[in-house]
Parts: structure tokens; C-alpha cells; sequence
């Protein structure tokens, strides 16, 4: 088959509602660079130059992949602000050589009042990093990975998937709180949660959008777009009236904050939103914004907000791991045929892909598109 | 008093819950057939989870309430009117911390009666063969939120065979990633897609073993 269009050209014409030259293909890869190169997982997380040419060398033998999260999770996972649940310096991550970071939840905090009034710092943690890499992570890394970002894009014209994060104030809240005290919350305390999900929201913007100009936004095509987490919300947890209740007021307000800010919005919801779909029309239709999702019935989401938004999914992780490669192109292809039509799709995973996935399979899934993609 | 306990577990009413429970039992009621309207109320729940007409976190406060409403009748209750239903050794496989799921299906296995011998989280598969030979439980529990869990569960079914156990007890699998393809793979008896369906589960696979 014939390309087209840029990998640019591509994406932005299927975030605007239209038909592009195929389908676009971006399953969110992260640790399989670290599997398929044999690099650590603290290389990946630590060092630019080795993470940015893991990244490489798989994204080339992939051949097709559209865009790319930006390496060095060691930003997020030691961030000195606790604007993400990943951050090991306030919240109980178990960060090992050679694993996937492991999450021991437990409560960090009980006194909603406290932290609203006097702030997160006395529930840091003792890091196993110095100072100096902690700093390094925070105020150096960014810089680096982003001129290593904005030279692939000059070479390759493939642009990043994501610049800054951002999540929804309550699942940061029951990240902190555990997932057993932030449900009997809801009930024992529900105007201290409301409270303070809206004290959440300004840091929370200004750190996504602080995130997004470090990595480049404005000169590099994909920074601009916050990776804007939920999943603790979704119905895998909460019920549709808690979420209209204590999610869906702080959503709108972020996703239209970063809008009007200039700043673009993927929306990676894991769990199983069906249930809240139709609240969704409530998010600004028609600008931009990717919904990416894993559980949530992906054919009904086209159905309810197809016209408003372009989806991102989600060809499972069952598949992807145990699967074969043709299995992987039914798959890939059922998906094509169900949300691509009118433009709006970009073929993507769940959540992360495996990173022990076999090579062939994730390959089938970057070959789908030509197959079974072209408009 | 009748039907006002679960009716108020139902409408997850704390208060009234507990208010109910109080006076009914200051009103001579016997202990059993408080926790049996208790045990009733977290039944439709269940129910009610499972399609899809409540959520995890109305099924985690209704446990917490049912907890707290054990403590207020415990001291009522004379030792030994509760049978066991059956033994349950649970617990998250080896490489993989992610507990909550587990806690939850341990805790409404409880509420049903089960004898649940809980071995935690990162749990080898020795581990589980010492308890089933410790404990002789009907049914295994394994659960697991990550891709490794797999190759555990893996060779923890294998454990089990190698010990002379596996034929003894009904294994059952759910978590995170789990899924009816990893049944098959793994040759195991059953995959609950959700804890309270994890609860079903295990009450039928113990009127088969028993």
C-alpha cells in the first residue's frame, strides 16, 4: 500500500474527525523497549541516551508506529511533586533493576484537613536515590530527553505521543488513601473528598502544563498533549452517580483548562467506563481530545461520542502476550473495520502493552493497519 | 425489625444498619438470625454486583459495614453455632504484591462462612503446598494482577501436582490480567471475573468436593 501522509499529517487528521490515509498506530510501548533491546529497567527509567536508543531501535524494526511516549520514567516515578500516583517519593512504590515498578498500596495519609491546609510534604518518604539523582530526574532529565525527542522527529518526522501528566483528582486521592478508605470515604466523609478533589485541581493543571512545555511543547509535534490518567474512577470501581458526583465536575473543569490553555488532551481512562459514556458529551466535542480506553465497550463509545472525539484502543493484553500473531490480526482488524469508518481511531493497546509480548505480534498489530486500515 | 437490616445494607445506610442491629438484638433476637439477614443483604449485593447494578466501591462499604456490624453482635454470639462452610487457602502468586482483590474475595468469603487461611501477597508455590498440607483446604485460591503472575500460577498448579495435592483441592484463579484463556492454559477449575462471582464460585466447586 501506498503512504500518503506523515505520521503528523496522519494523527492530526484523525484527531479532527476525518479520514486519514489508513488508520494510525500507536500501542503504548514503554517497557518493551526495555524487554526487546536487554537494557534494565533503571537504564529505561534513568538514562536518556540508552532509553532514547531502545526506543529507536524497536520503534524502526517495527516500521509504522505513529507516535511514541517519551522515555525516562524516572521523572515520574521520583517526582518531588505529588501530582501522580507514581511518584515513589511520596507514595509506596517498590522500584527494583530489573522489574517493573511494583505498587504496595497503602494509606499514606488520614486527615483530609492536614494535607489541605499544610500540604504533602511531611508524608514524603525516604528515597533509595541520592539528592542529586532525585534532582537530576526533575530539573535536568526533561531537558535532554526532550532535544533527543526533537532530533528523531527532525530525522523521522514521527512525533510524540504525550509531552506532560495529569490525572483525575479523585484517583489521586484513593492512590493516597488506599482503594478500601477512599471507597468507605465516599460515605463516612463525602465533603472532605469533594473538597479536596477541587483543592487538587489547580497544582494539578500547572504540573501538566509545566510538563508539556519541558518536553518541548510548540516546537515539538506531541508534547503538547497531556497524558490525563483515570482509571480508579471508572465503573471497575466507582459507581455512574459517584463519578458524576466526585469526578465529572473536576474533569470537565482540567480538560477545558488545558483546552483553553492551548494545550491538547489524551484522556487514557483504564477500567471500564461504559457506564459513564454518556456523560462524556459533556467534554468539549470536536477538539481535539483522544479518548484512549481499556476495558470500556470501545464500539459503543463510538457509537455515543464517535462524532465528538477520536477513540484510542485497544486490542487486548491477553492477546498481545499469549495470542499468536494471526490471532493479534483478527483482532486488530475486528476493531479496524468496528471504529475507523468517518475517521476518529487510532489503533492502540489497553493500558501499556506486555513488555514480554512477542516481537511478531506486536509487529502484526503495526502491520494491521496496512492490511486492514487504508481509507 | 424484619427486612429493615437489609434493606438498610442495601441502601448502604451505615447508621441505620447498625441501629437495626443494636435494637433487634436489645430486643431479643438471636444473634444468627441478625447475621443471617447481615449474610442476606450482602447476598443481593453480590448479586446486584455482578450485573452490573452496583459497584466496587458500594461492595467494599457494604463489607466494612458488615464487619462493623459483626463487632456490635460478636459478644452475643456463644461459640460454635456457626458451621464452616469450607476451607480456602488464598493468596497473591510469586513476583506479584497487588492484594486488594484478594483481600475482598477473603473477606466475603468470611462473610459466607468460609474457613480462609490468607498466606498474603508474593507467595511461592511451596508456599501454598505447605498450607494445603497444613491446612487441607478444598479449594486454592490464586491471584495475580501482573503478566508474571502467570508463569506462578504456572508452577504453582505444578507444585501442587508434583506434592500429590492438585487432585485434592478445586483451584480457582482471578485478578488484574486473568481471564478465561489463562483457565484453560493453566488447567485450572475456574476464573471469577470479580470477587463477589469469586464467592459464588467457591460455594458451588465446595458442594462439588464435599
Amino acid at each position: 500500500m501506498k503512504k500518503s501522509m506523515t505520521s503528523l499529517e496522519r494523527w492530526e487528521t484523525t484527531v479532527r474527525l476525518e479520514e486519514p490515509d489508513m488508520v494510525p498506530v500507536a500501542p503504548l510501548l514503554q517497557h518493551f523497549f526495555v524487554k526487546q533491546t536487554g537494557i534494565t529497567v533503571r537504564e529505561y527509567h534513568h538514562d536518556p541516551e540508552k532509553a532514547m536508543q531502545a526506543t529507536v531501535k524497536v520503534l524502526e524494526a517495527l516500521d509504522g508506529v505513529d507516535a511514541y511516549f517519551p522515555p525516562v520514567m524516572g521523572t515520574a516515578h521520583y517526582s518531588v511533586f505529588p501530582g501522580f500516583s507514581h511518584t515513589s517519593l511520596y507514595l509506596p512504590w517498590r522500584i527494583e533493576e530489573n522489574a517493573i515498578p511494583n505498587f504496595y498500596e497503602k494509606s499514606i495519609f488520614e486527615d483530609y484537613e492536614d494535607v489541605m491546609e499544610n500540604g504533602f510534604a511531611k508524608y514524603m518518604r525516604p528515597s533509595d536515590l541520592d539528592f542529586d539523582e532525585i534532582y537530576r530526574l526533575n530539573f535536568e532529565l526533561p531537558a535532554i530527553v526532550k532535544n533527543l525527542c526533537l532530533d528523531y522527529y527532525r530525522r523521522t518526522g514521527t512525533p510524540l505521543f504525550i509531552g506532560g501528566v495529569s490525572m483525575l483528582p479523585f484517583d489521586l486521592i484513593s492512590f493516597m488513601r488506599g482503594i478500601i478508605p477512599s471507597a468507605t470515604d465516599l460515605y463516612r466523609r463525602p465533603e472532605k473528598v469533594k473538597e479536596m478533589c477541587d483543592w487538587l485541581v489547580d497544582p494539578l493543571v500547572a504540573l501538566a502544563e509545566i510538563g508539556c512545555v519541558g518536553m518541548g511543547a510548540g516546537e515539538l509535534p506531541g508534547a503538547q498533549r497531556i497524558f490525563f490518567w483515570g482509571g480508579r474512577s471508572s465503573a471497575t470501581f466507582l459507581s455512574p452517580k459517584q463519578f458524576e458526583k466526585f469526578v465529572l465536575p473536576n474533569m470537565l473543569d482540567m480538560v477545558n483548562r488545558f483546552l483553553n490553555d492551548g494545550f491538547d488532551v489524551y484522556l487514557h481512562f483504564d477500567g471500564d467506563y461504559t457506564p459513564m459514556l454518556e456523560m462524556f458529551t459533556a467534554l468539549p466535542a470536536k477538539r481535539g481530545i483522544i479518548l484512549g480506553v481499556e476495558k470500556t465497550d470501545i464500539v459503543k463509545a463510538k457509537k455515543v461520542l464517535g462524532d465528538r472525539l477520536c477513540l484510542y484502543g485497544n486490542i487486548t493484553t491477553t492477546v498481545l502476550k499469549l495470542g499468536t500473531p494471526e490471532e493479534v490480526e483478527a483482532e486488530c482488524r475486528k476493531l479496524i473495520e468496528a471504529c475507523a469508518p468517518g475517521g476518529g481511531f487510532i489503533l492502540g493497546t489497553e493500558c501499556e502493552a506486555p513488555w514480554d509480548a512477542p516481537f511478531e505480534n506486536m509487529k502484526a498489530m503495526v502491520d494491521s493497519v496496512k492490511k486492514y486500515g487504508v481509507y | 425489625m424484619s427486612g429493615e437490616i437489609e434493606k438498610s445494607l442495601l441502601d448502604l445506610d451505615e447508621t441505620s444498619v447498625l441501629d437495626a442491629v443494636r435494637s433487634s438484638l436489645r430486643s431479643g433476637a438471636s444473634p444468627v438470625s441478625v447475621i443471617e439477614e447481615l449474610r442476606k443483604g450482602m447476598e443481593k449485593i453480590g448479586d446486584k454486583f455482578g450485573v452490573g447494578e452496583m459497584f466496587l466501591s458500594e461492595l467494599i462499604m457494604s463489607a466494612s459495614i458488615f464487619q462493623n456490624a459483626m463487632e456490635i453482635i460478636k459478644p452475643s454470639l456463644s461459640a460454635g453455632t456457626q458451621g464452616v462452610t469450607g476451607k480456602v487457602v488464598i493468596g497473591t502468586v510469586l513476583g506479584d504484591v497487588h492484594d486488594l482483590g484478594k483481600n475482598i474475595v477473603a473477606a466475603l468469603l468470611e462473610s459466607e462462612g468460609f474457613e480462609v487461611f490468607d498466606l498474603g501477597t508474593d507467595v511461592p508455590p511451596e508456599t501454598f503446598v505447605e498450607a494445603c498440607k497444613d491446612h487441607e483446604p478444598q479449594i486454592v485460591g490464586m491471584s495475580g494482577l501482573l503478566l508474571v503472575a502467570f508463569e506462578s500460577m504456572q508452577k504453582t498448579v505444578e507444585a501442587l501436582a508434583t506434592a500429590g495435592i492438585r487432585d485434592r483441592v478445586k483451584i480457582i484463579i482471578g485478578g488484574g490480567v486473568t481471564d478465561d484463556v489463562w483457565r484453560q492454559r493453566l488447567g485450572v477449575d475456574a476464573w471469577a471475573k470479580d470477587a463477589a462471582e469469586g464467592v459464588k464460585i467457591c460455594k458451588s466447586l465446595v458442594r462439588g468436593v464435599a
